[in-house]
């Protein structure tokens, strides 16, 4: 009988810790980026009994019971030390403990590889950006970061190492820019060229020195004069605790080294600084002329104390899309950067930079084709004040390079190209000022301009 | 509220078992799992718990009528309300797209949510009429025990459908010992185990695939999707049933066994006998036998599989695929009583054949719509194309992880058998021997271990998914 007591006992003991321990060690905090449940109210908002009250306190429960960062822990060392795998969705588990972002996944294998159109797209979108913040007067840069496992792919598992294209997408990006002449500060060639490994094992970014290096670069590429920063102390210690480590091992994650350079900034962060994961963070008192709007991710982290020190006054935003032609006429900078890791870059198709669409010329139309070409205006989600001119080309009239632009009441704009053959243009809604509007669509193949659609649009379809 | 959740582990359990530890009376026992059992069932459905308790008393009402007016006229009147509820909540939608779609009607299809366990809670409800109606037990007065029996918590959302007869004398007179209780939990821990280590493990895989556009899948990956869904669907639901009966043991009910190695068949006649045996019993018991059972003809026995079949695939979804997986399995019933001489192949040949059946069978189940499984079973056995984009993806289904449940899962679903109806049964023993002795303590270590490992593994939230949850 007693081994029976002893272990119901025992069951029961490990089945109520979570719950009993909560009196004393509630959990209160979590390396997960979210904002952790509150204790539901029986009462709903509006009043009435609260019939989600189980469905939250259970989430409340979830997070909160006792012990919880230490069980997650538990999994994740049981996981990764039997069994070789990550117990999170977001982290691969790599041979040597070396941790890869989940999402890179995709670029890895190559499982897709861009079209030579999509390609073109992309280019064509920034190159768009491009042309609209030199005619500002503002120096432009592109820079991205490569992916952990594009540079370091020797520790992904056995599991997730069947390539199916080794093509890489910013492989075949690299030259278009260069045809497009925008400026493009190349890590990858950067860091593919260095022996050293510049990531860390168990970040998803750079270290220190490869943070050095691609600050270099991108100045470098810039053509601005700057500190280099090659003569400063420099030491390597062990506490960094990345953010891959600590998706997966919560607080308790082995620590690894990092390079610490011992770097006296002379800029300062606004008052409202809080970290640099801030999603929007300014500067002052760098030691350059000038100023700088750098859109940026979170490879912009140890980026921005380099940055910062080499421009009188300095603006770093994570926002998406890039609210370019607000924050340019804003803060009217003096040089922007686009700093974009590499697995994000479709976003340049997806959700381009927010900018009125340039305009352009149009010489002559030469044939007006019959086509299943659609126009639609609706307001743009991101930003009400403009409005968002977005459609499909008929697939057949387009090659690799056919550029798509719109004319408007008479104006020619050029649109980005968000997909394989659809197209959106942003134009300000004060810019608009006839309350009909004549569209059509043109294609532009080799200086060669073919109209494919046109369209009328009533000020009450406008509005819709 | 699912066992599987740490809501349920980690306060519901623990509190629910303490309190009727102590509970002194077998009356206030009962109505504390009254009240356990409808916030069970109102944690996942806070409204439709009304709908439960009207049907258990619906079905109370019926039952005690049958003493007072026409016995017949108040079962018809039973069934029809039964079948009703569960047709208007289960069926509507499905029967509005059947006929929209044979027809080229446009009739709107509304919105009903399947109530949690509808299927189950209707069919134990039905048992306890007929089995009055037949005279098989006696009429309960007292509309509180009837209610236990329809929403006792361990059986309530995914069975097994258990018979009133069956734990009627156990509602009144109940004992708990330590050993009942001892062996009651490690009964639910092993079922724990099995679907927290198992049929997680093999879910993430099988909605990978079966989720995958169909130019990733090759006939690698096709059948690695098939194997770890049908290792899902077993471990998931014989892990709820060992729970359940383990739940019960520790409360003091006994439910009978629901699943016997059914993998281990060698022909579909006897895996029905060893799946679900609730509720092949109860198709069995109320449909089978009622239609004329095997008494009228060769002819008429093999109508009477098919409609018992086509129900059982049908009370398992309101979708197409459900009825043909029925009624493919009905198939190969008939197929077997039609050709006996199957029997004498060599037992590993009939085991191939039983285990195919019952995979493709699974894929049929699984898929979304009938086009998807033809297309995915087409995948299984004949697409040959090696391209990088599928291997690559078959590869990534391959984790060190997956490989060591899945050899878990085969070795646990057939090959240790012997051994497993061995040590339950020395475990049943009054007196063991000190050898038996040092097992059952191994066991119960074991059990503590897998325990705490179940407990680490779901407090990060990790997938959890209960596919007969649904039916």
């Amino acid at each position: 009988m007693k081994k029976y007591l002893i272990f119901i006992i025992a069951c029961l003991v490990v089945c109520l810790l979570p719950f009993v321990g909560m009196a004393v060690r509630p959990t209160t905090v979590s390396t997960e980026n979210k904002k952790m449940a509150e204790f539901p109210s029986l009462k709903a908002d509006n009043g009435k009994l609260n019939l989600k009250y189980f469905e939250e306190f259970e989430e409340y429960f979830n997070e909160h019971f006792a012990f919880r960062n230490e069980l997650v822990y538990a999994d994740a060392k049981l996981q990764t030390s039997i069994f070789q795998v990550s117990n999170v969705d977001t982290v691969t588990y790599g041979t040597d403990g070396w941790l890869y972002y989940s999402s890179t996944l995709d670029d890895y294998l190559g499982n897709h590889v861009m079209s030579e159109r999509q390609i073109y797209n992309l280019a064509h979108n920034l190159s768009l950006a491009k042309q609209y913040t030199e005619a500002n007067g503002c120096d432009f840069l592109l820079t991205i970061p490569p992916n952990k496992n594009t540079l370091y792919g020797e520790h992904m598992p056995y599991y997730n190492s069947y390539i199916v294209d080794e093509t890489h997408n910013i492989d075949l990006l690299t030259p278009k820019l260069s045809g497009l002449h925008i400026p493009y500060a190349d890590l990858l060639e950067l860091f593919r060229n260095e022996k050293e490994t510049l990531y860390l094992k168990r970040d998803s970014h750079w270290n220190m020195k490869g943070a050095l290096m691609a600050y270099n670069c991108i100045m470098d590429t810039l053509g601005y004069q700057h500190e280099n920063y090659g003569d400063s102390d420099v030491i390597r210690t062990k506490d960094e605790d990345g953010d891959l480590n600590k998706m997966l091992y919560t607080f308790y994650g082995e620590k690894e080294l990092n390079y610490k350079y011992n770097i006296e900034h002379n800029f300062s962060y606004s008052d409202n600084f809080k970290s640099v994961e801030d999603g929007w963070i300014e500067t002052k008192g760098g030691a350059g002329n000038g100023s700088l709007l750098m859109f940026r991710d979170s490879f912009g982290n140890t980026l921005i104390p380099f940055m910062a020190d080499q421009f009188e006054q300095a603006w770093f935003t994570k926002e998406n899309p890039y609210g370019l032609e607000s924050l340019v006429e804003q803060c009217k900078p003096d040089t922007v950067v686009f700093e974009c890791v590499e697995r994000n870059i479709i976003r340049f198709i997806n959700m381009p930079p927010i900018i009125s669409a340039p305009q352009t010329d149009v010489t002559e139309v030469g044939e007006h084709l019959e086509t299943s070409t659609t126009i639609s205006i609706n307001t743009l989600e991101y930003d009400m004040n403009y409005y968002k001119i977005s459609g499909s080309v008929d697939g057949a009239y387009l090659e690799d390079e056919t550029d798509i632009i719109v004319r408007i009441n008479g104006t020619c704009y050029e649109a980005y190209h968000t997909g394989e053959n659809t197209y959106e243009l942003y134009i300000k809604k004060d810019e608009i000022k006839n309350k009909s509007l004549e569209l059509e669509v043109l294609l532009k193949n080799n200086e060669i301009f073919s109209s494919v659609q046109t369209k009328t649009i009533d000020e009450g379809e406008r509005l819709q | 509220m699912v066992f599987s959740s740490l809501v349920f582990l980690c306060i519901f359990f623990p509190i629910i078992f303490c309190l009727h530890s102590v509970v002194p009376s077998i009356k206030a026992k009962n109505v504390l799992l009254i009240m356990a059992s409808l916030v069970f069932y109102a944690f996942g459905e806070p409204v439709y718990v009304v709908l439960m308790v009207i049907s258990a008393f619906l079905n109370y009402l019926c039952a005690v009528l049958m003493e007072k007016v026409n016995r017949k006229a108040v079962l018809v009147a039973a069934v029809v309300v039964n079948i009703g509820i569960l047709s208007v909540f289960k069926y509507t939608g499905f029967l509005i797209t059947t006929i929209n779609s044979v027809f080229r009607f446009n009739i709107t299809i509304p919105k009903i949510t399947l109530p949690i366990g509808i299927s189950f809670f209707t069919f134990q409800a039905l048992s306890y009429v007929i089995d009055v109606y037949r005279e098989q037990v006696a009429v309960q007065k007292n509309f509180g025990k009837v209610l236990l029996y329809i929403s006792f918590f361990p059986q309530l959302i995914a069975g097994p459908i258990v018979k009133y007869r069956d734990i009627a004398y156990e509602i009144d007179n109940r004992n708990v010992n330590l050993k009942e209780t001892a062996l009651g939990m490690r009964r639910f821990i092993y079922g724990l185990a099995k679907k927290v280590l198992i049929a997680n493990t093999m879910a993430i895989v099988a909605d990978s695939v079966f989720t995958q556009e169909f130019a990733h899948i090759n006939i690698i990956g096709a059948w690695i999707g098939a194997i770890a869904y049908t290792m899902q669907i077993y471990y998931d639901f014989s892990g709820y049933s060992d729970m359940a009966i383990g739940l019960g043991r520790m409360f003091g009910f006994h439910f009978k066994e629901n699943f016997e190695h059914p993998y281990g068949a060698l022909t579909i006649k006897e895996f029905w006998r060893r799946w679900h045996i609730s509720l092949s019993s109860w198709f069995k018991e109320y449909v089978y036998i009622p239609l004329g059972g095997n008494r009228k003809g060769r002819l008429r026995t093999g109508l009477n599989k098919v409609i018992v079949f086509f129900l059982t695939g049908l009370w398992h979804g309101a979708n197409w695929t459900f009825v043909v997986w029925g009624l493919f399995h009905g198939a190969f019933s008939l197929f077997e009583e039609f050709v006996p001489k199957l029997k004498k192949l060599p037992r590993v040949i009939l085991h191939i054949y039983t285990m195919l059946v019952v995979t493709v069978g699974f894929v049929i189940f699984r898929a979304d719509t009938l086009g998807q499984a033809c297309i995915y079973i087409g995948k299984m056995f004949a697409d040959f194309e090696v391209s990088a984009v599928a291997m690559s993806f078959a590869c990534q289904q391959l984790t060190p992880f997956f490989i060591a449940m899945l050899i878990a899962a085969v070795i646990g679903c057939g090959p240790i058998r012997s051994l497993t109806l061995k040590l339950r049964d020395v475990s049943e023993k009054e007196e063991i021997t000190q050898k038996e002795n040092i097992v059952q303590i191994l066991l119960f270590t074991v059990a503590f271990l897998l325990l705490s490992w179940c407990i680490i593994r779901l407090s990060g939230g990790s997938y959890n998914p209960f596919i007969y949850f649904r039916f």
